[in-house]
């Protein structure tokens, strides 16, 4: 119990006033409807930026006033982060991987997030599906087509070598 | 070095091995703040599902994410935010002593909650009802029919329900949690030098809303 | 602070099965994990017996030829039990939970944890995961899948994999919460007047470790998960028939389980710190780098788990970051082994047992550390790569690093926890047996790996090279049995000394460090009055061990 009440010894805790409060509430919902209208016009690989650009901002209002991050000892901020960096970390180095596999090797890689063979079947059963038609009746066979697919799922597959540890 | 005296030993609500109040109260803040970091990496294998398909397989998403009711997402992200609000006014009041408002506050909250959870139910009894299921359960027949662009519509599915489900297990626990802190409320045990387990309340109910923040735009509206 | 000769302490203030099983009282639960993290070490230790006896001689002997309808146990499943006890019931929760949850407040100087019922909780849910394990391995089917539960073999085989990760999944969360536990324990809870520095390193290595458990556990969490999901519905992510990329499911699994690696070396590591120091009776050389290293090996921990995937298909230009970056934790490593080396220099040595586990832990784990460097660089990797160079270096690093430390501080802080002093002349003979018999079993695997000898098989009739395999499986298989009467001989003299040992002094060993400084064993709040740090853990130039 040393370090982390060095600076203030009579504690008394933050109070916000409750304008920020309500200013933060009234953000969050104007940003709502930002994000919402600003998905509605198609930016092609710029939506999922921008989706994301303002739910940073909506969380980081949130992590900011309604957790106290602004009023606390910095320390929390930095504990917050940290687990940010490491999430990027393992999001960035799977998708690393997992694109760029994906080119060099495409004969090796290339069944992977191919279209399921059982998936197959039932796209075939829903080209013959008439679209007013009632389709209760199809689920029979389609029950059918899916226990079909489930004995077949040892198709050939790229076989991952063993775990080095 | 305040911890080295023992005159601050008054509080009811110390437990023995702490020297003061504010030490325990900075502990459970600290713990609490270690559990999201921990809820943060576990929703991030999701994230990570989720960033992975996107990427490589783009037009799954932006013809799956219209099957979803952006419209009851958009009224569920409202419901959070406010219960996310009404949550720090009850932490709020309670550092100012005033127990009713705590308590009218975490009662509107638990009512957020459950109004989230009815909705979800709607949105997925409706999902259910097509045969919009995840994994090797998905039929849903109209939706090839009319997308046969998309390949493995089952995985999009796969993550839609992973990840409100486990979204939606949180708030169940933060209902069983709130309610509990609504009772002690109730029962006079917390005041403005012991209110820590409202603030931990609190913390984990802003973290199930930051984690809406982001599913509702990646899963409902891009 | 030198109330020791009182007779009441923390075992014996209250009396009753129900006393221990509702404690909150940190030293009681270390006890309690203690008793179940050992008997899971005697049953991996059990299917390893079983596995060396297997490979005495090429054919198949003590388990069914091939894996048939009906045959309960195959080799397969006996492998897979070993790793996946050793690793997630024995190894993971062994120096933490027990010596950390014995001697980090102590060492703090504060009366316990930061959250005592939480740390009696996760207790609990460790022994509800084992529980689930059990029911797998006994009643279910077992697992065949080796400890990696690898996709797509893992969500289509018959055994109870599901049931299996679910245990796992449940044994994880024990394992965050301790980690919690002594993140918040370390910052909140240190006695008056010590800094970060005047910490000893085992909290600091602690320290280290327990972050590693809070960031990576959770995406271990999530990998079952959603391994259990697509098993049970088939969400198309690890399974290629369903769309989805079983070598997604490795980067998912190591990027826990290569920290892992570090959850369990780092507190090996942090141990190793207290045995030099104290049996040297010298201040530890670069105590700062000592503690920064801690923290940057469990950094560097969380970039590198690609290593284990160079054969996996995994794309080449992540795997050449990911080798550059192994080489990398060598650094912090060996900045930690010069400097015990160095604490030993001028150091007035005292050869006892500890001090042998620790030196035996400089070579072992060394080994262990260099040949994990071989294997970390992309051209060495392929030839070597599941052959039982691998099995060898792992072997090494866990048993030789880990298990060995976790030997020495059990005899260093014995008397501490116990109140009694062991044997030290058995204690002598127990580490002559653990050391030959250790390098025995496992310096053969490296000449066996090397000539080719594939790991995971249980026949190794018809190869070229039949003859040689023979004769070093049969060398480690003496090895392996000369190991566990070491086992043996240290569990007998560890209980006798309970039984009939001499009463401990509070400070057999001279050390500094502030659980030296109550008595043995400690009373139930750890100190009788609340004590003030006024010197370092290792001081031994300013104060006399006498004096604390
Ligand atoms: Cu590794």
């Amino acid at each position: 119990m040393s370090s982390s009440n060095s600076t203030h010894d009579s504690h008394q805790p933050h109070i916000t006033p409750m304008w920020v409060y309500f200013g933060v509430l009234g953000a969050l919902l104007i940003l709502t409807v930002v994000t919402v209208a600003v998905a509605q016009v198609d930016l092609g690989p710029l939506n999922l930026p921008v989706a994301m650009a303002v739910a940073t901002v909506k969380a980081g209002l949130v992590a900011l006033i309604f957790m106290h991050l602004v009023f606390d000892h910095k320390f929390y901020i930095y504990l917050l982060l940290a687990s940010l960096v490491f999430l990027a970390v393992f999001v960035i180095f799977c998708l690393f991987d997992l694109t760029r596999r994906h080119e060099i090797r495409h004969e090796v890689a290339a069944p992977i997030h191919a279209e399921a063979e059982w998936y197959k079947e039932l796209r075939i059963q829903a080209a013959g599906l008439d679209h007013g038609e009632d389709h209760g009746d199809s689920h029979g066979d389609l029950h059918g087509a899916k226990t079909n697919a489930h004995s077949e799922k040892h198709a050939p597959v790229q076989t991952p070598a063993a775990p080095q540890h | 070095m305040s911890a080295t005296t023992h005159d601050s030993h008054g509080h009811p609500r110390l437990a023995h091995h702490f020297f003061e109040m504010e030490q325990q109260h900075e502990c459970a803040k600290l713990g609490m703040w270690l559990f999201l970091l921990t809820e943060i990496l576990f929703f991030g294998g999701l994230f990570c599902f989720y960033f992975i398909w996107r990427i490589m397989d783009p037009e799954l998403f932006v013809g799956a994410s219209e099957m979803l009711n952006w419209k009851l997402g958009g009224l569920n992200t409202i419901v959070l935010i406010f219960s996310s609000f009404t949550v720090a006014m009850a932490i709020r009041s309670i550092q100012q002593n005033k127990r009713n408002a705590c308590a009218i506050y975490l009662a509107i909250t638990i009512a957020c909650a459950f109004v989230f959870l009815v909705v979800k139910y709607f949105e997925y009894s409706a999902k259910i009802g097509h045969g919009t299921l995840p994994g090797t359960s998905f039929h849903d027949l109209h939706f090839l029919a009319e997308h046969p662009e998309v390949k493995n519509p089952h995985i999009f599915f796969s993550i839609y329900f992973c990840m409100t489900g486990l979204h939606g297990f949180h708030v169940i626990c933060g209902i069983v949690y709130i309610a509990w802190l609504l009772y002690l409320t109730l029962k006079n045990r917390f005041d403005s030098e012991y209110y820590a387990p409202i603030e931990m309340g609190g913390l984990y109910w802003h973290l199930v809303d930051l984690i809406w923040i982001y599913l509702f735009p990646l899963l409902y509206l891009i | 602070m030198s109330a020791a000769d009182s007779n009441t302490n923390y075992i014996n203030h209250t009396k009753g099965i129900m006393s221990w099983l509702l404690t909150v009282d940190h030293k009681r639960i270390g006890l309690m994990y203690m008793i179940v993290v050992l008997s899971a070490f005697a049953a991996g230790g059990f299917f390893a017996v079983a596995i060396r006896l297997e490979l005495f001689a090429p054919e198949m002997q003590i388990f069914p030829a091939a894996p048939t309808e009906g045959a309960s146990w195959t080799y397969n499943k006996a492998f897979t039990l070993h790793g996946a006890i050793m690793v997630f019931l024995f190894i993971i929760p062994s120096i933490p939970a027990i010596l950390g949850n014995f001697c980090l407040p102590i060492m703090l100087g504060t009366k316990d944890v930061a959250f005592p019922r939480l740390n009696l909780a996760s207790w609990y849910i460790y022994m509800i995961g084992a529980a689930i394990c059990l029911y797998a391995i006994f009643f279910g089917n077992s697992v065949d899948t080796g400890w990696t539960f690898y996709t797509p073999y893992s969500t289509s085989s018959s055994s109870s994999v599901t049931m299996m990760t679910f245990g796992v999944f449940v044994l994880g969360f024990s394992s965050i919460l301790t980690g919690m536990n002594f993140v918040v324990t370390v910052h909140k809870m240190r006695a008056p007047g010590m800094g970060w520095f005047e910490m000893p390193l085992f909290v600091w290595g602690i320290y280290a470790t327990a972050l590693i458990q809070i960031l990576a556990t959770p995406v271990l969490a999530i990998t079952l998960l959603l391994l259990i999901m697509e098993t049970t519905f088939g969400i198309g992510i690890f399974d290629p028939a369903n769309g989805g990329d079983p070598v997604l499911f490795q980067h998912f699994f190591w990027f826990y389980s290569h920290p892992a690696v570090y959850i369990m070396i780092l507190p090996g590591m942090a141990v190793m710190s207290e045995l030099i120091a104290v049996h040297s009776h010298r201040t530890i050389f670069g105590y700062k780098l000592i503690a920064y290293s801690s923290v940057a090996i469990a950094f560097l921990g969380f970039l590198v788990w690609g290593h284990h995937m160079f054969v996996s298909g995994q794309s080449e230009f992540i795997s050449l970051l990911f080798s550059f970056i192994t080489f990398l934790i060598g650094v912090p490593t060996a900045i930690k082994l010069f400097n015990w080396m160095t604490t030993m220099y001028l150091g007035q040595i005292s050869w006892n047992t500890p001090m042998l586990y620790a030196l035996c832990f400089m070579v072992t784990f060394t080994i262990g550390g260099l040949t994990g460097v071989f294997l970390g660089a992309l051209g060495m990797d392929i030839p070597l790569h599941d052959t039982y160079f691998v099995v060898a270096h792992f072997h090494y690093v866990m048993m030789g690093g880990t298990v060995i430390a976790f030997l020495g501080g059990l005899h260093h802080w014995w008397p501490k926890i116990f109140g009694k002093m062991y044997s030290e002349f058995w204690g002598k003979i127990g580490f002559v047996f653990i050391f030959l018999g250790f390098n025995m079993t496992f310096f053969s695997q490296f000449i066996l790996g090397q000539q080719g000898m594939p790991r995971r098989y249980a026949d190794y009739a018809g190869f070229e090279k039949t003859q040689l395999f023979e004769t070093y499986h049969q060398f480690s298989t003496v090895g392996s049995l000369i190991l566990a009467v070491g086992f043996i001989i240290i569990l007998i003299y560890l209980v006798h000394s309970l039984i009939a040992g001499k009463k401990a002094p509070a400070n057999p060993w001279g050390g500094l460090s502030m659980e030296w400084a109550t008595s043995s064993p400690p009373p139930a709040h750890n100190f009788l009055e609340d004590p003030v740090c006024k010197h370092g853990p290792y001081d031994y130039d300013k104060v006399r061990p006498e004096d604390i």
